[in-house]
């Protein structure tokens, strides 16, 4: 009994000074790591709809749409969409800018954890043209068949371009829906 | 000196031990995500070998693994968010995988078959060995995987770097350019292959054949 209150209490004893020190760390990180995600996902969201500044964010309660930014460009109310996609890596996040109509403007690929060299090539500034003004005449491709074969950025990522196609696609009809 | 050469050589963790292949294989596609990997787990198995060392006659033999994992993974977590706040691109690149240095086996390994039952001096020297050997091997094979696969060398980008002479040395980053600065992008073009590379080495089946050739050639050189 003595024995196994004081290896409990030498492992406890660790788990503590560990938890301290991590505690620490993040105390020093954290701001920074806050800081650093607040800027880059300002510039990507003016480098989205250059020349126009986004609007303050409204949340949406969806399985895929977390939120939106509306951003008034000329005569037209443009929509950037914050969406979760199902990733190799789990979940990713996408930016994704559509008119009012649902056709897609422009995207970005923001956090993930996509295989290096694989499905990371989906953060490649070329990756999203395959879907690019699509959504209203032409509809976004939701499989490999649908892109032909020019782009072989797929090639061996067929679950990172079923999460990104999926996603800027149920954003898309989500658009088409009038829900904002 | 035995103890820190053996790594690098006789006992090569990812050549010799074929430990720590999974990061091998799936950070080699740039050179840059290789000496980050490299350091991060030279990091994590130095402070986790002084830590066990130091502690070894503390820690109880039937709870060694949990408090050896605490430790390991305390190291990790710092190495994460440091990388995270401070160099994030390479954070981003490294994706998962800084995490699972956790589950390395050449840090448990080490933890287990040598930190445990050496003084803290010979621990040290084994985790710069085993470390440096570590990176030395991700390196070799990053090296011939981003030249043969995409015809670059991917380094870390210096702003403000100059000319030798008349002769510019390197393309200059984005950033330098924007601000009439000459500096590196941290992209080196290796001619010919850069338009025309042997896609088969940046996928996982041509890391698998680099690492398998790479060990074939180090074996026989440490026969001889």
């Amino acid at each position: 009994m003595h024995s196994l209150v004081d290896k409990t209490l030498r492992l406890t004893l660790i788990c503590g000074v560990a938890a301290f020190l991590l505690g620490l760390v993040n105390y020093k990180t954290e701001p920074v790591i806050r800081e650093r995600k607040a800027i880059e996902l300002k510039e990507a969201l003016s480098a989205l709809v250059s020349g126009a500044e986004a609007g303050a964010p409204v949340d949406v309660e969806d399985e895929v749409v977390n939120l939106y930014y509306p951003v008034s460009v000329a005569d037209e109310t443009l929509y950037i969409l914050s969406l979760t996609g199902k990733g190799y890596g789990g979940d990713m996040t996408l930016l994704a800018v559509y008119d009012s109509q649902g056709e897609l403007i422009n995207a970005k690929l923001m956090d993930n954890d996509e295989t290096i060299g694989i499905g990371k090539k989906a953060e490649d500034s070329t990756y999203m043209d395959k879907f690019l003004n699509r959504g209203v005449e032409r509809p976004l491709p939701t499989t490999k068949a649908m892109i032909g074969s020019e782009f072989d950025d797929v090639t061996g990522a067929t679950i990172t371009f079923s999460g990104v196609s999926q996603a800027l696609y149920q954003g898309s009809e989500w658009i088409k829906e009038g829900s904002f | 000196m035995k103890e820190l050469v053996k790594g690098i050589l006789k006992e090569n963790p990812v050549f010799v031990l074929v430990l720590g292949l999974c990061p091998a294989l799936a950070v080699t596609t740039q050179v840059v995500n290789a000496i980050g990997m490299g350091m991060g787990t030279l990091f994590v198995l130095l402070c986790s070998n002084i830590m066990i060392s130091l502690l070894k006659k503390f820690i109880p033999y039937e709870v060694h693994i949990p408090a050896y994992i605490v430790i390991i993974a305390s190291f990790v977590t710092i190495v994460d968010l440091t990388l995270q706040a401070y160099m994030p691109d390479l954070s981003r690149s490294l994706g998962v995988f800084v995490q699972l240095i956790v589950v390395n086996c050449i840090i448990l390994g080490r933890a287990e078959a040598f930190a445990s039952k050496h003084g803290i001096v010979d621990s040290i020297k084994d985790a710069l060995g085993m470390g440096l050997g570590f990176t030395m091997a991700l390196i070799f094979i990053a090296l011939v995987r981003e030249i043969l696969g995409s015809g670059t060398i991917t380094l870390f980008p210096i702003e403000n770097l100059g000319f030798l002479g008349n002769i510019k040395l390197f393309q200059p980053s984005d950033a330098a350019a924007a601000q009439g600065v000459v500096g590196f992008s941290g992209v080196i073009k290796i001619p010919l292959l850069s338009d025309a590379p042997i896609t088969v080495f940046s996928l996982p089946a041509g890391a698998l054949l680099v690492v398998g050739y790479l060990k074939a050639l180090f074996n026989k050189s440490n026969q001889s």
